[in-house]
């Protein structure tokens, strides 16, 4: 196998004055850190693909070059074309005639639901898979922020209202529609929240960390079924106001379960997620994310303060999930503490693990898969989650590091990268393999 | 006045006594060795000094304050945290490297950087301009002190990959990078050959141009030696002399705790 294109001497030197001052200094380090990533994609491609076919992956691999040399505009091209699709697909059954598996697929409320698990996936995936943290209670931000919803609304008092009338059913209220006000509050209610389970719980590590914060879901969810007085119990709030949002002129009102209203606007919702955590994740915060994960203590000796950048991931995996919690409580108009049983935990937990850890494309496609596979198995009746549980296993058996695996979380799995090719004389040969 | 002065500093594990009453006193622009028998207690007085353990008793001033407590709002004195005494000026090397393994040479040093950094989560979500030149900064800094110790070559390689010296130099680098006026290096020559330690020797030098005092912990009698211009002696926790290179050489105390611990190999 001959090498295609010979990949010249591995890195160019770093001058501290390069010819052409900062601007080419940047250019060149974008080359090459593209340069690397085509040669790994030809690797790999090399590694399985049989003899014949190589040529036409080594074009597949160029291609994928072009794209991350323009990443300046292609990588959110590609963005803005992705959510366009995303925001066609309940549109879907209307214009097609689809299998009805397909139909319970794209359905606008298994939609929005992927769309709900997609944010919450995202909001654990940084707790979980960017900070290193296990947290099995993350459903208890989430019944913070629907609750909040849910007091903040007046639903409360209407619910009380309707039981202590009898039969009659009591003329509605004037809704209090501070959707704005809403949000923000259960942003700071969560955030609030996950400081203070976070600040005492933090300096443990690992299994205990998760103990505590499996004890933690429990505790919020028994609370709000003992505490009648505010949340009404085990019989749960009625009523819940639907959405809706007023600028000058211009006004949504989000209607019923089946608007797929709710759908864009958690799309809307995931998207900014996206957009922050990938921001994040190429900031101090992250690189302070990665050195925690990696070594603790070299870390806090590197002046990275850990108990604070937990904290910050910590806090910011439940207001992902407070936020999440509002439109959640908003679009069902019914909750009961019986919605925020530990198994949600468990299965954000799974979209997380499924899709790659550490990976924010992973975090979606396990949602959708976790969400959607139960709706498209519907079928099989009784045996879709025997179907689904084996496909949990078999996925953690031939994948581990997800669907969608991170880079930097990959090479973590591999037990770090030791028997990898090392420095030039390796990397002279690379382009054959 | 000296740039770090440990006053009766004491550590106990449990029973074990690992530090007993060490006093040491380290001048400004000092290349200053702490050398002992292993278990001496060296890599604990590190520890301690950047505040991964808390002192059983004694002082560590630093700059003439206190370097590992610090009282807020004028009440009880607190613990610092590392990362608050690695602020303050002192940096640190690992005895078995501790670089972030799976993060490129480049991303380690750029760690360092952050020491020094204010950017929170909001800067980072909407890059202010401070998050902006900080990171630009940051990098700029990284890649200069990745060339300052040799390993410009391996950047973006992952440090896991590096070869066992380079990996030395990446983890020195990092230290610098946190903008240390006082650098402890704990068994900087470990594992390297006489050809990676000369070099280390002239980075060091190099290193105490940049007006760094160094503290080294170091087995090799040649690099330590060579290069420090002060030496203490730990034998079971405690300090048993101190003095100029020669005169260590030659302290009877020094041979007998050296010599001593062959001899029992020879009866044993």
């Amino acid at each position: 196998m001959a090498p295609d294109r010979n990949d010249g001497p591995a890195t160019p030197p770093i001058r501290r004055r390069p010819p052409g001052g900062l601007r080419s200094r940047e250019r060149r380090r974008r080359r090459e850190r593209v340069r690397t990533a085509e040669a790994r994609i030809r690797r790999w491609i090399g590694q399985i693909l049989p003899e014949p076919r190589r040529r036409l992956a080594d074009r597949a691999g160029r291609s994928r070059t072009w794209i991350e040399e323009r990443r300046r505009w292609s990588y959110p091209a590609l963005g803005l074309a992705l959510i366009a699709v995303a925001s066609l697909l309940p549109f879907l059954q209307q214009w097609f005639a689809l299998p009805a598996w397909l139909q319970r697929g794209t359905s606008s409320t298994a939609l929005a639901q992927w769309a709900l698990f997609a944010l919450f996936a995202l909001g654990l995936n940084v707790v979980v898979g960017l900070a290193g943290l296990l947290d099995l209670g993350y459903v208890a931000f989430w019944a913070i922020g629907s609750y909040t919803a849910a007091l903040m609304s007046g639903a409360v008092g209407y619910s009380r209202a309707i039981e202590t009338a009898g039969g009659s059913i009591p003329p509605e209220p004037m809704w209090k529609m501070w959707m704005w006000l809403i949000f923000f509050v259960a942003l700071a209610v969560a955030i609030l929240a996950g400081i203070l389970l976070g600040s005492p719980t933090l300096r443990l590590r690992g299994d205990y960390l998760a103990i505590v914060t499996l004890g933690f879901g429990e505790i919020i969810r028994l609370t709000a079924n003992n505490l009648d007085s505010i949340t009404l119990g085990p019989q749960g709030i009625v009523s819940i106001p639907h959405p809706a949002i007023t600028i000058g002129r211009f006004s949504v009102k989000w209607g019923t379960l089946t608007d797929n209203k709710y759908y864009w606007l958690l799309l809307g919702l995931v998207t900014v997620w996206v957009v922050a955590i990938r921001l994040l994740d190429n900031s101090r915060i992250g690189r302070a994310w990665v050195a925690i994960r990696e070594d603790e203590v070299a870390a806090a000796a590197m002046g990275v303060p850990v108990v604070r950048m937990k904290l910050a991931a910590f806090s910011i995996g439940a207001c992902t999930a407070g936020v999440g919690g509002v439109v959640f409580a908003q679009q069902t108009n019914f909750m009961n503490p019986d919605t925020f049983t530990i198994i949600q935990s468990v299965l954000i937990v799974c979209m997380v693990v499924i899709g790659g850890m550490g990976s924010v494309a992973g975090a979606i496609l396990g949602a959708a898969l976790i969400t959607l596979l139960p709706e498209i198995f519907r079928g099989l009746q009784d045996y879709r989650f025997f179907v689904f549980g084996l496909a949990l296993v078999g996925i953690m058996v031939f994948r581990p590091q997800g669907l969608i695996p991170s880079r930097r979380r990959k090479a973590e799995l591999r037990g770090g990268t030791v028997n990898e090719q090392l420095y030039d004389a390796a990397r002279a040969g690379e382009g054959g393999v | 006045m000296p740039m770090l002065v440990a006053t009766g500093v004491s550590k106990n594990f449990g029973g074990l006594a690992a530090l007993r009453n060490v006093d040491l006193a380290i001048e400004p622009g000092q290349i200053y060795g702490l050398i002992g028998p292993n278990g001496a207690g060296k890599t604990t007085f590190f520890n301690l000094a950047t505040g991964i353990y808390p002192l059983s008793s004694g002082t560590i001033v630093f700059e003439g304050a206190d370097l590992l407590s610090e009282r807020r709002l004028g009440l009880v004195a607190q613990r610092r945290k590392p990362h608050q005494i690695t602020r303050r000026g002192v940096g640190r090397t690992f005895q078995n490297i501790r670089l972030f393994q799976n993060m490129t040479a480049l991303e380690n040093v750029i760690v360092g950087t952050d020491a020094h950094h204010r950017q929170g989560v909001l800067d980072a979500v909407f890059r202010t301009r401070r998050q902006r030149t900080e990171d630009r900064d940051g990098q700029d800094v990284a890649e200069t002190l990745l060339e300052y110790v040799g390993i410009h070559r391996y950047a973006n390689e992952l440090a896991g990959n590096l070869a066992y010296g380079d990996q030395r130099r990446v983890e020195i680098a990092r230290a610098l990078a946190t903008k240390p006026r006082l650098l402890l290096l704990d068994e900087p020559a470990a594992g390297m050959n006489p050809t990676e330690k000369a070099g280390l020797m002239a980075l060091i030098s190099r290193i105490r141009e940049r007006e760094i005092t160094i503290l080294i912990i170091e087995h090799d009698m040649r690099v330590v030696m060579g290069i420090c211009e002060r030496i203490a002696v730990l034998d079971y926790g405690e300090k048993i002399a101190e003095g100029p290179p020669k005169e260590i050489q030659r302290d009877p105390q020094v041979i007998a705790a050296y010599l001593g611990e062959q001899a029992a190999e020879q009866a044993g």
